[in-house]
């Protein structure tokens, strides 16, 4: 069965669809890869560059559907590119001469075959490596290989697994529901695994989730295929760590996920640029999800900007700086689950200068926070409710779910702090009667490696009283090195997943990672200062 | 018919993951705690499975929602009296009838808060045939005025002791 969901898979997506987890395949079987083109002209015919076991590179071109003549005078000249142009990359590679390779998700049809023999021929004469082609059918084979024996196989997994895969690509991620898939198809519960092991299954996971989001791709659902991503990374933090993994088993599946989010920020960036009308309210209807969606583009595209900066030493993007400033006060907070998209956007505006607006966007937040009271009789939901089971909420479409949230917040003290390393006193002063009265609660996973699954089975929910009275010194103290609950050390490590993380795992934004992220991005310690 | 006392009076709260929290308790200190497994069976007989009536589903429910409130109840009471007994607010009337000096020693063992009028927020909790002793007596109680002179001088210290807490809600140095 699982043959053929790849073969249907294969079937249904273009050559920067299946570029990444083709690039997985080649890590699993050995290859390292050190290239992956973003599809522009200057990749001179070459979309993924691997560094093969034998120390030779190879780079392959990528494309999509039957291949028949009339497509193969198409791309010709880019096959040309690839097999004569030797590789100019800004990687370090060997210095032999690289092995092309021609590959098509689809049939090679014989007449092209034939044209490739003689194309062969033709380079065997100049001393030039042949191009070896890699058709659909081939395909498949190498990604079943290549999950080992990590696929679902019981009805039940299986069940799941086909329910993800024809999900309507158009819905919000799923992540419930493929976390629980993840967890069954990695087996956690199995107290030790072999790196080899590991390896495989992070690999398979890789696989699994481009088959699961191809329709999400397919409709440019730019957010579920970030955020399925970022689950997929997740769960390999949460393998690596369980079984002390080395990071050189994980490293390349980990790169991939990050590459794949990245590129989905990339491309909800583009979208939105191209179409700003998008952005506006569409119909009476979209009143409901109109604010929460600015409000996580607010974040997505801060996030989108904040990497792109701190990466390639840039500066902050104009049109990004164009919609905090436009949209944003537009955006609408529906729950404690919102709070980290605007941390991110509060990160984004003071990355462009603006660190004032985000000071006042954060205490507006703040302010909220503390008398929650004010957003609604029964509170302001959790961040365990997304924006859509917020509506069912308050729309009460859920009677039997009579969940109160006043007099608590696992927002607020990340909130307190963000204004304390700030030094505004005065305004926390100002608050403090308001903010004495809610507790912060912090959710704390009992094994370092749950901190990265959807729900911790095992743990501790901690509440505080915020001090009464509370010493300032005290506060700027806790703010600057803020209690890590236990958390790995992989969030200090790697910054980029943990922007990415808290706003798919809303309900593991904690105050501590919003200080790695200020240090990352700004190298704050008091008063936003370097 | 059983209710959940305990339940009406605590905010429904759901923990989303993990077993255990972990709270800060007045004179305790910290305090982490577990869940309680409540469940209660529900028995249909094969005859009421081959001829379903709605009335005796309807029954069957009724009952089993009573008796899990009366579980969560009694395991509520225990938690309660737990609790005060730990933090020293459990009076033990040593066998005595309920009286105004077990209300005063009662009120001068809890913290209590008040409303924006100033009103004092507190609830008694108490078996049917207590409250009702005490609705029956508390009238002629309020007649006795070195009783409600005792009673008020308590709130009035409560107040100046809850107006303290509150501004201690502040920064400071």
């Amino acid at each position: 069965m699982i043959d053929r969901v790849i073969e249907n898979w294969l079937s249904s997506i273009n050559e920067r669809q299946y570029q990444i987890p083709f690039c997985q395949v080649l890590e699993t079987e050995g290859e390292r890869v050190v290239y992956i083109s973003s599809h522009g002209p200057q990749e001179l015919g070459k979309d993924i560059v691997t560094i093969a076991s034998d120390g030779v590179p190879n780079a392959y071109q990528l494309k999509a559907g039957a291949i028949d003549m009339g497509k193969w005078r198409e791309i010709k000249g880019e096959i040309e590119q690839l097999c004569e142009y030797p590789l100019d990359l800004p990687v370090e590679l060997p210095p032999e001469e690289h092995r092309p390779f021609f590959v098509s998700n689809g049939r090679i049809n014989e007449p092209v075959l034939n044209a490739i023999r003689v194309l062969n021929e033709g380079l065997r004469r100049r001393r030039i490596k042949k191009l070896t082609t890699i058709d659909g059918s081939a395909l498949v084979d190498r990604f079943r290989a290549a999950h080992g024996t990590f696929l679902p196989h019981e009805p039940l997994d299986l069940r799941n697994f086909l329910q993800l895969y024809v999900r309507d690509g158009r819905e919000p991620l799923a992540k419930a529901e493929l976390a629980q898939f993840f967890e069954r198809v990695l087996q956690l519960d199995q107290a030790t695994r072999k790196p080899l092991e590991v390896q495989r299954a992070v690999a398979s996971l890789v696989l699994l989730n481009s088959y699961l989001t191809h329709d999400a791709e397919r409709r440019s659902n730019h957010w579920a295929v970030f955020e399925s991503w970022v689950v997929t990374a997740s769960y390999i933090y949460a393998t690596a760590v369980k079984y002390s993994t080395d990071s050189k088993y994980y490293s390349a599946s980990l790169s991939l996920c990050k590459e794949a989010a990245s590129r989905a920020l990339e491309g909800l960036h583009a979208e939105c640029e191209a179409n700003r009308t998008k952005l506006v309210a569409m119909d009476i209807l979209d009143g409901l999800f109109y604010g929460p969606r600015l409000t996580i583009l607010a974040g997505l595209l801060g996030a989108h900007d904040l990497v792109r900066q701190k990466q390639y030493k840039e500066k902050p993007d104009p049109f990004v700086a164009l919609y905090l400033k436009e949209y944003l006060r537009d955006s609408k907070f529906w729950g404690e689950s919102a709070f980290p998209f605007y941390v991110v956007a509060c990160m984004a505006l003071a990355a462009e200068g603006r660190s004032r607006e985000a000071e006042i966007l954060m205490f507006q937040l703040l302010a909220l926070l503390s008398r929650p009271e004010r957003f609604s009789p029964r509170g302001i939901p959790n961040p365990y409710y997304g924006p859509e089971d917020v509506v069912r909420l308050v729309e009460q479409l859920e009677p039997l779910n009579d969940e109160r949230f006043l007099g608590m917040s696992y927002a607020l003290e990340t909130a307190v702090q963000y204004m304390a390393r700030r030094l505004l006193r005065t305004t926390l002063m100002i608050r403090w009667y308001d903010i004495s009265h809610v507790r912060f609660a912090t959710f704390v996973p009992a094994e370092t490696w749950q901190w990265f699954v959807w729900r911790a089975n095992d743990g501790n929910l901690r509440w505080t009283e915020p001090g009464q009275p509370q010493s300032w010194s005290q506060l700027l103290e806790q703010s600057e090195n803020p209690d890590s609950n236990g958390a790995p050390e992989i969030f200090r490590i790697d910054p980029t997943f943990t922007l990415y993380f808290i706003m798919v795992f809303p309900h593991r934004c904690q105050p501590h990672f919003v200080q790695i992220l200020e240090n990352w991005l700004f190298g704050y310690t008091t008063a936003g200062q370097s | 018919m059983a209710q959940a006392v305990v339940a009406s009076l605590a905010q429904p709260f759901i923990q989303h993951e993990g077993r255990k929290h972990t709270y800060h308790q007045e004179g305790t200190g910290t305090v982490t705690d577990e869940y309680e497994k409540f469940e209660v069976p529900l028995m249909l007989t094969l005859d009421e499975i081959r001829k379903p009536s709605t009335e005796v589903y309807s029954e069957k429910f009724e009952k089993l929602a009573e008796a899990m409130a009366e579980k969560i109840s009694k395991y509520g009471f225990q938690v309660l009296d737990e609790v005060t007994r730990k933090a020293g607010n459990a009076l033990d009337a040593h066998g005595e009838p309920f009286s105004k000096k077990h209300v005063l020693q009662l009120l001068e063992g809890v913290d209590m808060t008040f409303d924006s009028d100033g009103k004092p927020e507190f609830v008694w909790i108490a078996h049917p045939e207590m409250a009702k002793a005490m609705a029956e007596v508390w009238p002629s109680w309020a007649q006795d005025a070195e009783f409600m002179a005792n009673y008020n001088s308590i709130l009035q210290k409560k107040k100046e002791a809850w107006l303290d807490r509150q501004s201690n809600r502040k920064l400071v140095e």
